[in-house]
């Protein structure tokens, strides 16, 4: 019996090619590469480890699927978390047709509240270590709306743009940016609060 | 300041305004203060967030998770297969309705048939000879299902008689 080749060193490039002619072995050797940033970006977004692993699954499962449209005009894991993340914001939006929306919800959502808050002018993160910060950055995205923690991460950490966010969110582009605008000073201010806490 | 220059702020952070727009903007951050703290905190806002994403784990051994996956992929393909081998070739996919229709046309052409009413010509008839024994006279006999009538005509059988007669033809009703 031949003996079982060692992808643990081969690129991402090589492993789809190969996965692109059916070796599932190849597949496989994605998976365990890139499975926890995958898991990692659904968490971010559906906040429930359970979801977050069926949605993982199902992300892998259509990227097989799909494995012969994947042409390369970005890194196999960036085309990746596009599935994923496109499965969850599926996800959310069957959620928010059965979801009440809580009063500060909805007080985000109306606008205005952000005008309220004081502008942060020292660095909440100075000092902390990249993983303290990541910590922190998560307890953060934690306490946003769905709607803003999804327009957050979508902007922030994929880097798309407005009208692209809004074509994903199925919003308006003036809807992105109020809830980006929102977002962004709750986590500053929620950040801050923490630096307080800390010194405190 | 108000939410739409709040939000035009923010645009021209995020690079999403035109050139001409962006000039507008830097112009009148450099003499609003309140814009310059604003842009700052959004500043220090995306700094922090570009430390990234918490990394974690996926909470189940590479083996199990595998194996959920290919599961799930050997269904799928399953589920692909039988579909594409149920499916027939486009052309013989009318046949079978072709073949339906031209079965209940012709079944219904047949009971149409059989149970069709008799409708005569109403100049129909059955003019039949009948054989009569006798040398000098024949005789014809005429039944008309519309007319409801059946009239036997005799007729001279003599040579001089036959030639003298109006044909059968003349007789029936034009």
């Amino acid at each position: 019996m031949a003996p079982q080749q060692d992808r643990s060193t081969w690129a991402d490039d090589k492993l789809v090619k190969d996965a692109q002619t059916g070796d599932t072995a190849a597949f496989e050797e994605l998976v365990v590469r890139h499975r926890d940033k995958i898991f990692a970006r659904a968490f971010s977004m559906m906040r429930n480890e359970e979801e977050a692993i069926d949605l993982s699954q199902e992300a892998w499962v259509k990227a097989w699927q799909r494995l012969q449209q994947f042409q390369r005009e970005s890194t196999f894991v960036t085309w990746m978390t596009r599935i994923v993340i496109n499965l969850c914001l599926d996800q959310l939006r069957k959620q928010k047709r059965h979801r009440a929306e809580s009063i500060e919800q909805m007080e985000e959502e109306s606008g205005g509240v952000e005008r309220q808050m004081p502008t942060v002018t020292v660095n909440p993160t100075e000092g902390l270590e990249r993983r303290e910060l990541r910590q922190r950055i998560d307890r953060a995205l934690a306490q946003l709306s769905m709607e803003h923690r999804t327009v957050l991460i979508l902007h922030e950490f994929e880097e798309l743009e407005y009208k692209e966010i809004a074509k994903r969110m199925e919003c308006s582009i003036g809807t992105v940016m109020s809830r980006l605008f929102y977002a962004r000073r709750r986590m500053a201010n929620l950040m801050a609060s923490y630096k307080k806490e800390e010194l405190s | 300041m108000n939410q739409d220059l709040q939000l035009k702020l923010q645009a021209y952070f995020d690079g999403e305004l035109s050139e001409r727009e962006a000039r507008r903007v830097a112009d009148w951050i450099e003499g609003n203060q309140e814009a310059q703290a604003l842009l700052a905190e959004l500043r220090l806002t995306t700094s922090a967030l570009a430390g990234g994403e918490l990394e974690r784990t996926l909470p189940e051994s590479r083996e199990f998770f595998w194996s959920k996956i290919q599961r799930e992929i050997s269904h799928v393909e399953r589920l692909e297969d039988r579909s594409r081998r149920s499916t027939l070739p486009g052309w013989s996919r009318l046949v079978a309705p072709l073949a339906g229709a031209v079965t209940v046309l012709s079944l219904g052409f047949m009971l149409f048939k059989l149970y069709q009413p008799v409708v005569q010509d109403p100049y129909s008839s059955h003019l039949a000879e009948v054989e009569t024994p006798s040398e000098h006279f024949g005789a014809y006999s005429f039944r008309s299902q519309t007319g409801n009538m059946f009239v036997v005509w005799f007729y001279d059988r003599s040579p001089d008689a036959v030639s003298q007669s109006e044909s059968i033809d003349d007789l029936l009703p034009q």
